[in-house]
């Protein structure tokens, strides 16, 4: 069940992120309405069809989709955007390693760290900890809660790799890139021809509210 | 209290470390086999008996395998339907009792309905199924199931049984990849470590095709995972364990460049480290291949024997754990016809030879339309003896499931101390 519960928060944040111009109430709706639509029983509920397909949401897309749901309902972002840059930018390098090692090219197989090894663990706890000096406490919750979620079996899956990371995770984490890069360049843009002097990086800027 | 945050989440970082440690004493240490093979059962000088497992109601059927009950008896199960893929297609099953040499009725026990139900995903269609019995009798089925595209989207599901295989509860999907977990697939029997965890050879062929072992424990929880090969080789792992460290696997040439042999890779750590995929000097032209270990070192391997066709089915031994290889028995041998197809009346023909040599056939004129549905296009027909399962049973005989002309699960079997080789 709480496979479903992952599905549907990311539908959820689907939808609000599609209404993102429809007045607030309108908003809180339709995110109820689709809360009910995906946790209705299989074959009724949206979250059986899409986990058909899909197979599974990891908890760290579960957790995202919730920021995000908070951030689309009340206007405040919980996530610092350094820590998120950061965040996506390992994503995305971590992909382009794991998963084609994990599907097939060569004799390593990444994947399999995850059904339990202790040096595995290591890394995270290391990973952890260098998020905790930094101070990126949202960082080190999704490992925790992940980790923890692993522990207890809460999903199907017992790959630790499942509950961190999923592909569609990977691709939201891409395209949050390729967008960030987007508004660095428009704001650049903006301040150039405002005549101000060009900043290296939007640190004030919060993610989600470019557009 | 910002100090205190910082230290709480250091504290749960550390905390979710040491719950995240293996667990399972099995992932920790390094595994061994538990051989099975039947100790002062390896002649092979009988007289095999042929007949059929299943009952040719059903259009088509493929893809056999079979466990020993343990009161002696073997149940086996393959999948059934008008077509392969199809959505009517099903897992049947049959029992053979070797004391009154009968199979009896074939009963349809799984259906694609019935998983979709109780896993609370959809299902397109089913496949291959492997059955493992515990050993407080409690049998267990996975099954290859699709719930969108084709086999390479193919997901493993398990399911339990209380009563030796007439009916079936599902337990889980097992989740085997980390890209949509898609592309793993069964078909090879299963192995045994010492420690009680089954071994399950899997295959993937989505981006990679490759084999792998899956160690699960009781629960059906993947406790390990072991590649055998890489890149887009080899499927089908066939497992053969010669001893608590030693294993062999063959595995279904798929690499376009290598064609027409079996390749092979070894272990001699319980199954941690495979070797990289070398040519096993066994012919075979991409199919599926059976076999079991009768003592160490002595194995018995069945397959297709010619680099091009399925219209062959052979039986090969070795006695220096696959160094040297002779050809033991053909159960079909039809080279001559190969260069192109058969007419259809002269095909018929030796269709309704071979049924007729086989063991109380029920009804041969169904059997026979059935291969003629099957194996006959507008051009002629075409032979097809293909995905052997072998089995040596504890009292030391050898049976070996396959597919005959996709119209058929036939019966090979050799009961332990008979007398005279051949086939009857």
């Amino acid at each position: 069940m709480i496979s479903e519960w992952i599905c549907a928060l990311v539908l959820v944040a689907l939808v609000l992120r599609l209404a993102a111009r429809l007045p607030l109430p309108w908003r809180v709706g339709l995110a109820g309405g689709m809360l009910v639509a995906a946790l209705l029983p299989f074959p009724y509920g949206l979250s059986g069809w899409v986990l058909s397909y899909l197979s599974h949401f990891s908890v760290s897309s579960g957790l995202l989709a919730l920021v995000a749901i908070q951030h689309r309902l009340t206007g405040h972002y919980w996530l610092p955007v350094w820590q998120l840059r950061a965040v996506c930018v390992l994503l995305v390098v971590l992909a382009l390693w794991f998963y084609p090692m994990s599907l097939g090219s060569s004799y390593v197989d990444p994947y399999a760290l995850g059904f339990g090894d202790v040096a595995f663990s290591g890394v995270l706890l290391l990973m952890g900890l260098l998020a905790w000096l930094y101070r990126a406490y949202a960082s080190c919750l999704v490992l925790v809660v992940a980790q923890l979620a692993y522990g207890a079996n809460l999903l199907h899956s017992d790959n630790l790799w499942d509950y961190l990371v999923d592909p569609w995770l990977v691709c939201w984490a891409a395209g949050w890139l390729v967008r960030d890069r987007l508004l660095v360049r428009r704001e650049r843009r903006h301040r150039r021809a405002a005549g101000e002097q060009p900043v290296t990086a939007p640190a004030s800027r919060v993610a989600g509210q470019g557009s | 209290m910002k100090r205190f945050i910082h230290w709480f989440v250091g504290g749960l970082l550390v905390a979710a470390f040491w719950v995240s440690l293996p667990a399972d004493p099995g992932r920790r240490e390094t595994p061994a086999f538990r051989p099975d093979y039947v100790r002062g059962h390896d002649d092979l000088n009988g007289r095999w008996q042929m007949r059929f497992a299943s009952d040719a109601e059903t259009p088509l059927v493929h893809a056999a395998s079979m466990v020993e009950l343990p009161d002696g008896r073997l149940r086996a199960f393959w999948f059934a339907g008008k077509r392969e893929g199809g959505p009517d297609v099903g897992i049947h099953s049959a029992v053979f009792d070797p004391r009154a040499a009968r199979w009896s009725e074939e009963e349809r026990v799984i259906t694609r309905e019935q998983i979709r139900r109780q896993w609370g995903r959809h299902v397109r269609k089913l496949g291959n199924a492997v059955p493992v019995l515990d050993d407080d009798g409690r049998m267990r089925l996975f099954v290859v199931a699709v719930s969108f595209g084709g086999w390479a989207a193919s997901r493993l599901v398990a399911l339990e049984s209380d009563d030796l295989g007439a009916s079936w509860q599902f337990d889980e999907a097992l989740i085997a990849s980390p890209f949509l977990n898609i592309s793993t697939l069964v078909k090879t029997p299963p192995i045994h470590y010492q420690d009680g965890t089954v071994g399950l050879p899997v295959y993937h062929e989505m981006v990679g095709k490759f084999g792998e072992i899956l160690r699960l424990d009781r629960d059906n929880r993947i406790v390990d995972k072991e590649r055998i090969g890489h890149g887009r080789k080899a499927i089908q792992p066939l497992v053969l364990v010669d001893g608590p460290k030693q294993a062999t696997a063959l595995l279904r040439n798929e690499d376009e460049d290598n064609q027409g042999m079996l390749y092979r890779s070894d272990s001699l750590d319980g199954g941690q480290d495979w070797s990289p995929l070398y040519g096993s000097r066994l012919t075979n032209p991409s199919s599926a291949v059976g076999g079991v270990v009768l003592s160490p070192g002595h194995w018995l391997v069945v397959a297709n024997c010619n680099p091009k066709e399925r219209d062959d089915l052979c039986m090969r031994e070795t006695w220096d754990s696959g160094v040297t290889w002779s050809d033991r028995f053909y159960f079909h041998n039809r080279h001559r016809w190969r260069a192109d197809d058969v007419a259809e009346p002269v095909y018929l023909e030796m269709i309704s030879e071979e049924v007729a040599n086989t063991l109380e056939a029920e009804n041969p004129e169904l059997i026979r339309r059935r291969v003629e549905h099957n194996k006959c296009h507008a051009k002629g027909c075409e032979f097809q003896y293909d995905y052997p399962y072998v089995l040596q049973a504890s009292n030391g005989d050898v049976h070996i499931l396959y597919t005959w002309n996709k119209s058929a699960i036939r019966h090979a079997w050799l009961p332990a101390g008979s007398a005279r080789g051949g086939e009857g």
